[in-house]
């Protein structure tokens, strides 16, 4: 299952008959502790977006801060929306925007090292999957690399579809219309194209391993 | 492989949050927050009413007590109450969340991991001939084994399909090996806290509506089996956690800390008090005020059940524990 998807049916608060996050902001205005529940549905997921983004360390305390921004907040929540990822994902990316130098450091160090301090530890692997993996990490040093070259706005519309919102969802986690995070998203992913090569890299590693 | 597959690949490497993380950003967002009031949403950001039309959040205890949390935890003297009818004070809440971060930070554990006990078992004069000594056992994480050493060999304690409540007291006679304690059937399997609510308030609600062998009002049922599951089974310390976490929330639980365990050690004690019609007094899970283990439990009777006011009729204080490779191996 792609990250994507399991984030998105980890966050049905729909599933097993609990309330959906709409629910639970309402209820927390009166019973605080029930905010409690939108953080464990949701946590990982921002705290997993911002690492991407800062690093671990500053994933750590962002994550602390966008809750407690959305604790403080929920009394304003919209109610007709059962989701709070957009909204949860919207503080979060505002909080990152602050930190705008230190995300194109943190891209650019990726793409000069090839160290990405922020991935799983993998077991050693055996046989041809250490081909694979190397081609990984190249790749991933590209993709760092043309990551830093974005624009703010642009980089901040593609990570969240990268991190399995919708382009609705998108949208209205930045405050835009649809069609602009649709614009945004393909610049951003013309770019990333041409700062990969200009063409598919996965198909010339592809290539060369047979 | 398009450019946006590689990204979600790039997405997907990133290891995910320690437990420890969580819990302190958790017990951070609940304790620096207000309640809010409930206003019409409007344009603007996604879920935020437009500038200039906040509501005014207003300011309740639990405002008030994040900032006592943030200087100093003031810690309800022995006895007293809860600072507000009907639900546990803040300042049991705080130390609730502290040990629930703990909790979380201990490795996680499968359910056939055997686990060392020293420990010191005490029950008063009053309540019959009973071992007041140290001993040694060893039990499985899920409570379906134990052991002990006699003699230098490892003798394993039967009990077919049941389990053992809290762990078996071993006491070496010279007319042999007496073993006592509760086996049965826990109020939880160690399967079932699977499916236990994650939400503190679906789990308060939960633990507090299962059946106990006994009597109480439901924040006393909440609390016999949480320290019925602490003191029985070690468990993934997510859920260990949770269960501290709902400690604190119980209605009526109190924090004493100048706490006594049976051993003679300062701990740091959650109380609830007993129904009188059940002898009054209070039961007490005792934690290590430095680490927020768990350093044992114990029942603390009243006049009405006819010992002193006060004084411990029966707890156990767990000396020493140690995740080891099998019955019989010493850490």
């Amino acid at each position: 299952m792609s990250h994507a998807s399991q984030t998105a049916r980890e966050s049905s608060g729909t599933e097993r008959g609990q309330p959906d996050d709409s629910g639970l902001i309402a209820e927390s205005c009166r019973v605080p502790e029930r905010f409690g529940a939108v953080f464990d549905r949701h946590a990982a997921a921002i705290h997993g977006y911002i690492s991407r983004r800062l690093g671990r360390d500053a994933a750590d305390d962002l994550v602390a801060e966008t809750f407690l921004v959305a604790f403080r907040q929920r009394g304003g929540y919209d109610q007709d929306q059962p989701s709070a990822r957009p909204w949860l994902y919207g503080i979060a990316t505002r909080l990152i925007s602050r930190r705008r130098r230190e995300e194109v450091r943190f891209f650019r160090a990726i793409a000069r090292t090839g160290i990405d301090p922020v991935a799983d530890p993998v077991a050693e692997p055996v046989a041809d999957e250490s081909v694979r993996r190397a081609d990984a990490r190249t790749l991933h040093r590209r993709l760092a690399g043309a990551l830093a070259g974005l624009s703010t706005a642009d980089r901040d519309a593609l990570l969240l579809i990268a991190d399995g919102l919708s382009y609705q969802e998108a949208a209205r986690a930045l405050g835009v219309p649809a069609g602009t995070l649709s614009s945004r998203v393909a610049r951003a992913r013309r770019k990333l194209r041409e700062g990969l090569g200009g063409v598919n890299p996965a198909d010339e590693i592809g290539a060369w391993h047979g | 492989m398009d450019e946006m597959t590689l990204l979600e690949e790039f997405r997907a490497v990133v290891a995910p949050p320690d437990d420890v993380t969580l819990v302190r950003a958790r017990a951070r967002m609940l304790d620096g927050g207000a309640p809010a009031r409930r206003g019409r949403a409007g344009r603007g950001a996604p879920g935020l009413r437009p500038p200039g039309r906040r509501g005014k959040l207003a300011l309740t205890g639990l405002a008030a007590a994040a900032s006592v949390a943030a200087v100093t935890v003031t810690l309800a003297a022995p006895g007293s109450g809860p600072s507000r009818q009907g639900a546990a004070s803040p300042a049991v809440r705080e130390l609730a969340y502290r040990a629930a971060a703990a909790a979380a930070a201990q490795p996680g554990v499968r359910p056939g991991q055997w686990v060392y006990w020293q420990e010191k078992a005490y029950s008063s004069p009053d309540s019959g001939p009973a071992p007041n000594e140290t001993f040694e056992v060893w039990t499985t994480a899920d409570a379906t084994n134990a052991a002990y050493l006699s003699k230098g060999k490892v003798v394993f304690i039967p009990c077919g399909n049941c389990q053992f409540i809290g762990q078996p007291v071993i006491v070496h006679a010279e007319n042999g090996d007496q073993i006592s304690g509760m086996s049965g059937k826990a109020t939880v399997s160690y399967a079932g806290l699977s499916s236990l609510p994650r939400d503190p308030v679906a789990l308060d609600r939960h633990l507090a509506g299962l059946p106990l062998r006994g009597w109480g009002p439901a924040p006393v049922r909440e609390f016999e089996v949480i320290k019925e599951l602490l003191t029985t089974y070690v468990m993934p310390p997510a859920l260990t956690a949770e269960l501290f976490r709902a400690l604190g929330n119980i209605p009526g639980v109190t924090a004493d800390r100048n706490a006594i365990d049976v051993a003679g050690r300062h701990g740091i004690g959650f109380r609830i008090a007993l129904p009188s019609d059940a002898g009054g007094g209070f039961d007490e899970l005792i934690l290590d005020p430095k680490t927020f283990g768990l350093m044992g439990e114990q029942l603390t009777l009243g006049r009405a059940a006819g010992a002193k006011a006060g004084q411990v009729v029966s707890g156990t204080a767990i000396l020493k524990t140690a995740l080891v490779s099998g019955p019989g191996i010493l850490p």
